[in-house]
């Protein structure tokens, strides 16, 4: 082949050093939000205290903050760091795999089947559990949703399975399906539920971390670090698919086995989350979005990027959600889809304005 | 390099190409030319393993073509493809998507040597102002331009692959300028040279006949004619597949075509406008 003499001498460096050092900075607010989550709350704690507290360095903070920030605060924030971190990430990965932007953990029956198994129980747990096995609620109420997020995902993925391929389009169309069959299952668990079960259901459905605690922490991490460990090692060939599946395939990804592995992966890492916080919307929608829109489409930069933004923004949710009414709160998954509906919609009408020239 | 025996192709149901038979010695330049709709993409999808075989054998350097299907890594390390469909536009830049093509090679780890081998690749086709452009931006023949200019770098040193490289083009030149057509047809005549085996689904019969070494002529999903261009492409063929009265004229040693609409029309004759138009 021809070896053009135009070639320059020495090629401008790459932006990948930049974008490096933009996703390192995601850090920052997510170290800032991280340190207000432990100070603010009904009970404000300076500070010097809350460092002291974490850390056991300098003047000590009281007993109670103390253990304000460490048990109750620290594992919270924990905990919906992770959450944010696996939804974002679940998001990035289904974004990837459809190449739909509009892919996200609900969009394969994740959120709906959780629902159904949460109302479920919520509602008929009380004939299952018998008398004085009330410790057996904690389990039910993580793993009804579970089990019926499990499901409705699987169901999803196989009925999309054509002549052992993924067809993208019936898997789009059979979530959607799941979802309204879900709807009509909810709906009529809601029709035999009384009113302390519907205020149940209700708040699960709204997301909270309010039964965030070190046991549930120690239960995710796991999780996530395999989660996170799986996406990365599948980052070019995320980068391959959006090329196109058979351009993908030509270039030695193989396609089949990624999409596989992490459909079912994100249906696994998201349906945890809902089954421990309810759900939890937007995240995974808006997480990868608002990531490219600051380090660009590069799933080597958009992974570690869209887990630092993802838990972030959950972790700020959730210091909204805590301080915004005093001595009460709010259900997070109101507050993210609050703030994420119209940010989207925002996102749509921009590139909207771009397609149109008028931006 | 290529060894097709019997190859026969269904898609829903429906036959696409039937008794197929051929083969390509490694080192040459095969056009694939035939009427809208007789094959010709399936063909070449049948030979990448897009699309599933019913019935035949197709053999790529000589091993049956289900050994490299369930090989993706190992395949892309010596074939490349340029789709007729070009993927949808995405936010990456041509350098970033040319980069791409080096994966097989790299996993996906920034080489110097691959950057400046990219970036040679994208100046070859006549693309290196767009190189930090992003694709969306792009025309459809710049597009084109810059997944050629990928395919190249994918196929460019085989790497640790000992197989000699094999290029799919599905009408990769169909969105181009005369200038970029020409400029592709050479290059692929340079990666003849070398030893690389280009496969390439192509219109235009001139550039058949003078480009190719072997050329495959498809009529309604059969082989018409395989082999030399002068006799695979001689007037009697091309009135058989087109329908269409043709003549090879040679101008300066360029053979060029004069072809017209045989004397009896298969098709209806164009529309007769009566009516002057009115906008309404």
């Amino acid at each position: 082949m021809a070896q053009s003499s135009t070639a320059t001498d020495q090629p401008p460096p790459r932006p990948s050093t930049r974008r490096g050092l933009r996703v390192a900075l995601l850090i920052v607010p997510l170290l800032v939000g991280a340190f207000f989550s432990c100070g603010l709350g009904d009970k404000t704690i300076s500070a010097s205290d809350v460092f002291s507290a974490l850390t056991g360095i300098g003047p000590s903070a009281s007993e109670i903050d103390t253990m304000i920030v460490r048990d109750i605060r620290l594992p919270r924030m924990l905990c919906a760091a992770l959450t944010g971190c696996l939804l974002a990430l679940a998001g990035t990965a289904l974004q990837a795999i459809f190449r739909n932007p509009l892919a996200d953990p609900q969009l394969i029956g994740v959120s709906a089947g959780g629902a159904v198994g949460a109302i479920i129980f919520i509602v008929f747990g009380a004939l299952l559990i018998p008398q004085g096995w009330v410790w057996l609620n904690t389990f039910g109420l993580i793993g009804f949703p579970m089990v019926g997020a499990a499901v409705t995902s699987f169901i999803v993925y196989h009925i999309s399975q054509v002549q052992g391929r993924t067809r993208v389009g019936t898997l789009l169309l059979s979530g959607i399906a799941m979802n309204s069959i879900a709807g009509a299952v909810t709906g009529y668990a809601i029709f035999f539920a009384n009113d302390d079960q519907l205020r149940d259901f209700t708040f699960w459905s709204l997301g909270s971390f309010a039964s965030a605690t070190w046991r549930v922490w120690f239960l995710l991490i796991p999780v996530s670090l395999v989660f996170t460990l799986l996406l990365w090692r599948c980052r070019q060939s995320l980068n391959l698919l959006l090329l196109g599946e058979f351009e993908a395939l030509h270039l030695g990804v193989p396609v089949e086995r990624v999409r596989r592995v992490l459909i079912l992966s994100s249906a696994a890492a998201a349906g945890l989350t809902v089954s421990f916080f309810g759900m939890i919307m937007f995240v995974g929608l808006v997480t990868p979005h608002l990531c490219r829109l600051f380090v660009g489409p590069d799933h080597r930069y958009l992974i570690p990027g869209s887990a630092l933004l993802g838990a972030t923004l959950l972790i700020t949710a959730d210091l909204f959600a805590r301080i915004v009414v005093p001595y009460s709160e709010l259900p997070v998954g109101v507050l993210t889809a609050t703030v994420g509906g119209p940010f989207f919609l925002l996102l749509i009408y921009r590139s909207k304005l771009r397609e149109d020239g008028a931006l | 390099m290529i060894k097709v025996d019997g190859l026969h192709v269904e898609r829903s149901g429906r036959t696409i190409l039937t008794d197929i038979n051929f083969t390509v010695a490694a080192g040459s330049f095969v056009a694939v030319v035939g009427p809208n709709g007789s094959g010709k993409s399936t063909l070449l999808k049948a030979l990448t393993g897009e699309v599933g075989i019913a019935a035949g054998d197709v053999e790529l350097q000589g091993q049956p073509l289900s050994y490299w299907v369930r090989r993706p890594r190992a395949s892309a390390r010596w074939r490349a493809v340029v789709a007729q469909t070009l993927p949808v536009p995405i936010a990456f830049t041509a350098l970033d998507i040319v980069l791409m093509g080096r994966t097989p090679h790299n996993q996906g780890k920034l080489r110097r040597e691959d950057l400046e081998m990219c970036r040679r690749m994208l100046v070859q086709m006549e693309a290196e102002h767009l190189s930090d452009r992003r694709m969306e931006t792009f025309s459809g023949g710049e597009r084109q331009r810059v997944h050629i200019a990928r395919a190249l770098a994918q196929i460019h040193e085989r790497g640790v692959s000992p197989q000699a490289p094999l290029l799919f083009l599905d009408e990769a030149t169909a969105n181009l300028d005369i200038l970029h057509q020409l400029r592709v047809l050479e290059i692929a005549t340079e990666l003849k040279r070398s030893g690389a085996t280009v496969f390439f689904v192509i219109h235009d019969l001139g550039q058949a006949m003078r480009f190719a070494d072997q050329v495959l002529l498809l009529e309604n999903g059969k082989l018409l004619a395989s082999g030399d261009p002068r006799a695979a492409l001689s007037s009697a063929n091309i009135e058989q597949a087109f329908h269409v009265q043709a003549e090879w004229v040679s101008h300066n040693g360029v053979e060029l075509l004069s072809s017209k609409l045989s004397k009896a029309p298969l098709l209806p004759s164009p529309p007769q406008l009566n009516k002057t138009y009115e906008p309404s």
